[in-house]
């Protein structure tokens, strides 16, 4: 169900890259089971954790999904959308661009 | 392809599904109008749960048919086509469910959260005509009622399919003939969301929705509505592409502790998911 992300990771394998999920599912138990079930190699924030006031993508003002946001190494937003090829591309560049300055 | 497929049939489920908790937040007796429309809440619930698991399981028949097929070294199968959506004939049936209950509750307050579903459900039946009728009612039956403020969203949402133009001119309606602040503020905000939400900072668009949100900032009495408002603007300012991320603290799905700073220095694809 995830090949995209799932791919994302292991090509950036040991580069400087790193996705990190929100996830806005509220059944944790379900959601710690499809990790499990399908391979979910990523790290995710709750999107609202119990006790939290407000949620993450609240905060991000995030309206649709899926949204992805690709920050570079200074932690300023470059790409943020909804088209998840465009916000590959962006981080692929990205990636090679830092790793062209080491 | 079947990825971002699967979660625009999770973003209508998830806004059926939000209806429904919204409608049982209350702990106080149910009138007779929120139970009709719980009734109708909890059909349209099943109807897309009976969907999303025959989606599923053709999506989970095919993943397990081309790992069968890779195991055995032969090519893998096409994928099946995945709707988008709900079937637009099924939407019709949601809206027809609306419709009679609008019916029953005529003239009456009760009658606008029903219209209002019809408006947002509309599109995806591409039922312009019963969209363009229940918009019709909602800004001349019920243009005096304070409650309008509550099917205004839903008004702002049929842009998509109405056309922006089409759709500015009920909204614009609605804050000429309104006689309550906050349902003239909540009209401005609908016609604007849009753009304020989806063009591009600084673009004339987006600058202009932002002029009008402003605009209504000031009208608006109730300091919730005030505050929602602005706080529509900061966001999206704040977190547009060439600005600063802000910082996340938060808790990963074992309930450990960290931080999306803790990878700074590395390129962050930030991604917002949930299995739907």
């Amino acid at each position: 169900m995830y090949p995209h992300e799932r791919s994302l990771v292991d090509e950036m394998k040991n580069r400087p890259f790193a996705l990190i999920g929100v996830n806005s599912d509220d059944n944790l138990a379900k959601i710690q089971k499809i990790v499990k079930e399908k391979n979910i190699n990523w790290r995710s924030f709750q999107n609202q954790p119990e006790g939290a006031k407000e949620a993450i993508s609240s905060e991000w003002a995030v309206s649709g999904w899926p949204t992805v946001v690709v920050i570079d190494a200074d932690m300023k937003i470059v790409y943020r959308g909804h088209d998840g090829n465009a916000a590959i591309e962006t981080a692929r560049r990205l990636v090679k661009e830092l790793e062209g300055k080491k | 392809m079947s990825h971002w497929s699967k979660i625009a049939l999770g973003v209508v489920l998830a806004f059926v599904f939000v209806g429904v908790a919204h409608s049982q937040d209350d702990a106080k007796p149910k009138s007779k109008a929120e139970q009709r429309f719980d009734g109708i809440m909890a059909d349209v619930q099943a109807d897309m749960k009976k969907l999303q698991e025959t989606e599923k399981k053709k999506f989970d028949d095919w993943t397990a048919a081309a790992e069968k097929a890779k195991s055995e070294g032969k090519p893998a199968p096409d994928m099946p086509a995945m709707l988008m959506g709900p079937p637009k004939e099924l939407m019709a049936k949601f809206v027809g469910k609306f419709e009679v209950a609008a019916k029953e509750f005529a003239g009456t307050d009760d009658a606008i959260k029903f219209l209002g579903m019809i408006a947002s459900m509309g599109g995806m039946a591409e039922a312009k005509d019963r969209v363009l009728a229940a918009c019709k009612t909602l800004t001349t039956t019920h243009i005096k009622s304070e409650k309008l403020a509550e099917a205004l969203p839903a008004i702002g949402m049929t842009s998509h399919f109405l056309g922006k133009e089409e759709t500015s001119r009920i909204l614009k309606k609605v804050e000429a003939d309104s006689p309550h602040a906050d349902v003239q503020a909540g009209a401005i905000l609908a016609r604007v969301d849009g753009d304020l939400r989806d063009a591009d900072v600084g673009s004339p668009e987006y600058l202009a929705a932002k002029a009008e949100a402003k605009r209504a900032t000031g009208i608006a009495t109730d300091p919730d509505l005030k505050k929602q408002i602005q706080r529509s603007i900061d966001r999206r300012e704040k977190l547009n592409t060439g600005t600063k991320a802000d910082d996340i603290a938060g808790v990963d799905l074992n309930g450990v502790a960290f931080k999306l700073s803790d990878y700074k220095g590395k390129i962050i694809f930030l991604d917002f998911w949930g299995d739907w």
